[in-house]
C-alpha cells in the first residue's frame, strides 16, 4: 500500500458514514480520483478547508487494490477559491465546471491540458473576471480538448472556406456555409466564431473581445453543443439559466 | 452463487438504503435483528412507525416536532427578537446544548447546492421570508457550516435580507479550541485573523 501524492483541485465531496467525507479530486497527472478521507467531518479535522470544491491542493494518498477509492491521508492547500463560492451565482458557474469535467472524462485519464485550464479559469476569475466570459472559455477549450469542436475554417460538406455567416451541421459535429446548410435555419452569430478562434490564441486573463451581453447570448449555443455530446443536461445548468 | 433466503435477503436491501450503510453493514445489521427476541423486535418497528406517524416538520420553522407548532416556537421564554437560522435539524441541538442562545429557530432543511439540484426554491425561502416579514425580528444569526456551500447560502439570505430593518450577523470561524496553530490552513488562519476579539479587561 504505498504513499502516492499528487496536485489536484477538488471537484465536489459529500458526507460519508459519520465523520468521513468522500472527495472527488481532478488530478494534473492522474486525472479524476475518488477518495476517503477519514475523521474529515470531525471538529478540528487535519483537512481543514482543503477539501472545499475548486481548492487547489497537494493530496498524499494510499490506493489498495481493486478498490474505487483511495485513502486520503493528508491534503496541503496550495490555493483556495472559496472566497469566489460566497457568490451563489459563481457557485453555480463552479459547480457546472466541475459537472461537465467529471461527465465528459472518465477516472485516471491524464489530462493536464485540462487541468491548467480549470486552474487558469478559476485565478481569471479569482481577479475579478466576467463569469459569463470566462464559462464560454472553459466550455470552448472543454470541447476542442475532447476532439469535439468544429473546425471554425472549412465547411464540413464541401470543405470550402468558411465566411462569418455559418449553420451548425444537423449533428452539431461542424459548421456548414450558406451553401450546403439545407434548414436554412438563422444563421449562428458571427461573433461565436471570432470568440471561437480568438479562445485558440488567448488567455481568459485577456480582456474579452465580448461585451457581457454577446457572451450571455453565445451561452445557449454553446451549451448546446455540450448537451448533445452528453446526452443530457447537466444538473446545475438548470442555476445559470435562472 | 449463494443468496440469502428471500426475507433475509430483503431485509439487508431494506438495510442498506440507510445513509453510510454499504452491504456489509447492512448484513451485520440484519443478523443482528435476527439474533434478537421478537419482543425487541416488535418495540424497534414500533419505535419507527411511531415516530414516522407522529413526527412531522414544524409548519413555523421546519423543525422537526410532534405536535405543530413545535415547543421552540410557541415558548413564551424565548425571545421573538432574535433568529437563528441553521441548515438541518439536529443542528438545533447543537445550539440548544450551549445553553446561551434563547431565540427562535428556522431550518432551512439543506443549503444551496447546484449539484443536487438544491436552489433558492427547493430551500423554501419564500416561507423564511414571510415569517421575516412579520415577525419581529431585530437580528437574523445566519448559523450555516462554515463549507462553500453553508457559505453560499448564508450570502445569498443575506443579500436577500438587506430590504428588512434587522442585524445579520454569521457565527464566527477560526481556530477550534483545542487545536494547534501549527496544523490551522490559511483560509482557518485568515478568518480566525478577521475575527480577532478585543480582550477586556
Amino acid at each position: 500500500m504505498p504513499l502516492d501524492f499528487t496536485e489536484a483541485i477538488v471537484l465536489r465531496s459529500f458526507p460519508s458514514g459519520e465523520l468521513d467525507k468522500i472527495v472527488v479530486f481532478f488530478s494534473r497527472d492522474k486525472g479524476l480520483i475518488k477518495g476517503r478521507a477519514k475523521g474529515a467531518r470531525k471538529f478540528g479535522n487535519r483537512f481543514g478547508s482543503s477539501l472545499e470544491p475548486m481548492s487547489y491542493v497537494k493530496v498524499f494518498y494510499y490506493e489498495k487494490e481493486r478498490q474505487d477509492f483511495v485513502t486520503i491521508s493528508q491534503c496541503d492547500l496550495l490555493e483556495s477559491f472559496l472566497d469566489l463560492q460566497t457568490d451563489f451565482e459563481t457557485s453555480c458557474f463552479l459547480s457546472y465546471w466541475a459537472e461537465l469535467i467529471e461527465e465528459f472524462y472518465p477516472a485516471r485519464i491524464k489530462e493536464e491540458l485540462l487541468f491548467r485550464l480549470l486552474l487558469s479559469c478559476l485565478r481569471a476569475l479569482k481577479e475579478g473576471g466576467n463569469r459569463h466570459f470566462i464559462t464560454n472559455y472553459f466550455e470552448i477549450w472543454l470541447l476542442r480538448l475532447s476532439g469535439l469542436l468544429p473546425d471554425t475554417r472549412r465547411c464540413q460538406r464541401c470543405h470550402r472556406q468558411l465566411s462569418q455567416q455559418v449553420w451548425l451541421s444537423p449533428k452539431k459535429d461542424g459548421f456548414l456555409c450558406e451553401r450546403c446548410s439545407l434548414e436554412k435555419k438563422e444563421p449562428l452569430p458571427s461573433d461565436l466564431i471570432t470568440f471561437i478562434n480568438w479562445t485558440k490564441k488567448n488567455s481568459p486573463f485577456e480582456r474579452a473581445p465580448l461585451s457581457p451581453d454577446i457572451s450571455r447570448q453565445l451561452a445557449p449555443i454553446i451549451q448546446s453543443w455540450l448537451i448533445y455530446h452528453l446526452e443530457k443536461e447537466p444538473r446545475s445548468l438548470k442555476f445559470l439559466k435562472t | 452463487m449463494f443468496e440469502y433466503t428471500e426475507p433475509l435477503h430483503h431485509l439487508i436491501e431494506e438495510l442498506k438504503k440507510f445513509p453510510g450503510v454499504g452491504a456489509k453493514s447492512a448484513q451485520r445489521m440484519a443478523f443482528y435483528l435476527l439474533s434478537i427476541s421478537m419482543e425487541e423486535a416488535n418495540r424497534l418497528a414500533d419505535a419507527i412507525l411511531e415516530a414516522k406517524r407522529k413526527i412531522f416538520y414544524c409548519s413555523v420553522c421546519n423543525g422537526i416536532t410532534h405536535v405543530d407548532p413545535c415547543p421552540l416556537c410557541t415558548d413564551p421564554h424565548r425571545s421573538d427578537e432574535l433568529l437563528c437560522i441553521v441548515e438541518e435539524p439536529y443542528n438545533v441541538a447543537s445550539i440548544e446544548k450551549t445553553g446561551i442562545f434563547n431565540g427562535r429557530y428556522h431550518v432551512l432543511l439543506g443549503t444551496l447546492s447546484p449539484l443536487k439540484g438544491k436552489g433558492p426554491e427547493e430551500l423554501g425561502v419564500d416561507k423564511l421570508l414571510s415569517r421575516i416579514e412579520k415577525g419581529k425580528f431585530k437580528e437574523i444569526i445566519l448559523a450555516t457550516n462554515p463549507t462553500s456551500e453553508g457559505e453560499a447560502t448564508a450570502f445569498y439570505l443575506a443579500s436577500l435580507l438587506k430590504k428588512f430593518p434587522v442585524k445579520i450577523t454569521r457565527l464566527a470561524t477560526g481556530l477550534p479550541v483545542g487545536s494547534d496553530l501549527d496544523f490551522a490552513d490559511q483560509i482557518t488562519i485568515r478568518r480566525a485573523l478577521e475575527g480577532r476579539v478585543e480582550l477586556k479587561d
